[in-house]
């Protein structure tokens, strides 16, 4: 399985830290090359 | 909201079943199960629809629906080959603090619980401006 981890990266003082994640091809919609990244935590139940 | 955005924005989807919810794991690791058989999103969109009928059958019955492979895809949730997967995904939701859902992050910033589509349009279009800056 794909897997990328992301790590955070500051970008500018403005900018919110991006969330430690890894990213699975399989659980991702949308392309790689995306400005926004939405992570959504979610559970089925 | 993916396609109104059209490639800027991409969706990660993370694994959080809820400990209280007692069949929500199992749904987790189907879901994967199906990934496995390149059937992830169709059978997330499935358990969305039919929650919360997660028994084993029920689970095995949405696979056989989506023309998955039956005996790969019950060895699969038996054997709980996805479980370490979904337990990382949580463990990666509480080190950010999540501890309830859904919980978004949207490039970093947060957004918890349902929200309407205009607060993801807000969180978005702000991320997009900031891009640019």
């Amino acid at each position: 399985m794909l897997a990328v981890s992301i790590l955070a990266v500051t970008v500018a003082a403005a900018e919110p830290a991006q969330p430690r994640v890894t990213i699975e091809a399989m659980l991702t919609k949308g392309p790689e090359t995306a400005t926004v990244t939405i992570v959504e935590f979610s559970d089925f139940q | 909201m993916l396609k109104e955005y059209d490639g800027r924005v991409r969706l990660v989807f993370k694994d959080f079943p809820l400990p209280y919810h007692d069949l929500a794991m199992s749904a987790h690791e189907a879901a994967r199960c199906a990934g496995v058989q390149n059937r992830y999103w169709p059978y997330h969109d499935r358990l969305f629809e039919h929650q919360p009928k997660f028994e084993r059958p029920e689970l095995i019955g949405y696979a056989i629906e989506l023309g998955l492979d039956r005996e790969r895809f019950t060895r699969c949730l038996d054997d709980h080959l996805q479980r370490p997967a979904v337990q990382a995904s949580v463990a990666e939701g509480r080190a950010l603090g999540v501890t309830n859902t859904p919980t978004f992050f949207v490039n970093g910033s947060p957004l918890i619980g349902a929200q309407p589509v205009d607060a993801f349009r807000d969180a978005i279009n702000e991320a997009l401006q900031r891009s640019t800056r």
